[in-house]
């Protein structure tokens, strides 16, 4: 089964994001687990590019193309943080404030620069995200 | 002035690279070659693809190729690719590449999770081709 599918109407991003967790699958094979037992959708906009792409969760796969209408979290930033957030160092699950890269980012969002809408309803889904998402 | 594309911009580029701190700093562990396709478009005097080839390694340039064949020129770690008056408005620093991927303006074919690491280091490549202010040759 493919674990990463792209919808044939996903753009640029969405392919880029889908790029993103497939080739972090075939380095750390284990993060597949990660899209096991996780059901959801969520939304990725990079503000500055004005492209949003939809992550649905959900039957041990990750379908990414066009936003979610409804989604359970939603992430917005620049285009630059969004790849920064990738590189950050995660600590159960989280950025690790131990790291410049993890304070900078819990920085970007106590100031409203990186927007997670969600995060408190849907905390695993939003830590499975951020360990697919990174290259840390 | 260099017109863009051309190997004496090239050449220049180059030049630039290695005479970079800002780059030699973020690029320190980049260990990797890297194509730009200048893609044809007959009507801006780019009459075919143009395959520019650097071999990027530890924030130094260490070789480059201009107008290399294609064949040569995919077997590089990393490919970007965009048609000419796309590159123009990186180098006028009208369009982010970063931006650029994500609308789908350039396209990149290699490890991405890679490239995310070296963010900081791409955008200072942009810089120094920025930098070189070329005449296009479109405009030539």
């Amino acid at each position: 089964m493919e674990r990463v599918v792209v919808t044939p109407e996903a753009d640029g991003f969405a392919t880029m994001l889908a790029d993103l967790v497939r080739q972090n699958i075939e380095t750390h094979p284990r993060r597949a687990s990660l899209l096991d037992g996780v059901r959801g959708a969520v939304n990725v906009r990079a503000v500055d590019a004005e492209v949003t792409a939809g992550l649905v969760f959900g039957s041990g796969r990750l379908t990414v193309g066009m936003a979610a209408t409804k989604p359970a979290l939603s992430i917005e930033c620049d285009s630059t943080t969004l790849m920064e957030m990738s590189g950050v160092p995660l600590w159960l699950g989280r950025p690790d404030v131990r790291t410049t890269q993890g304070r900078a980012l819990i920085g970007k969002i106590l100031k409203g620069e990186v927007k997670v809408r969600g995060m408190l309803a849907h905390p695993r889904l939003l830590t499975r995200l951020q360990k697919l998402l990174s290259v840390a | 002035m260099s017109v863009f594309p051309s190997k004496e911009w090239m050449d220049e580029y180059v030049e630039l690279i290695n005479a970079s701190k800002d780059y030699e700093e973020a690029a320190a562990t980049w260990e990797g070659d890297l194509s730009y396709v200048f893609e044809a478009e007959p009507d801006k005097g780019v009459p075919n693809d143009v395959w520019a080839w650097i071999d990027l390694w530890h924030g130094k340039c260490r070789g480059a190729k201009y107008d290399v064949g294609q064949e040569e020129g995919e077997k590089a770690k990393f490919i970007i690719r965009a048609p000419y008056s796309r590159w123009k408005e990186v180098i006028l620093k009208e369009l982010d590449p970063l931006k650029g991927m994500m609308q789908g303006k350039l396209k990149l074919k290699g490890d991405l999770p890679t490239i995310v690491r070296y963010v900081k280091a791409t955008n200072v490549l942009v810089d120094l081709a920025a930098s070189l202010s070329p005449q296009f040759v479109d405009e030539a």
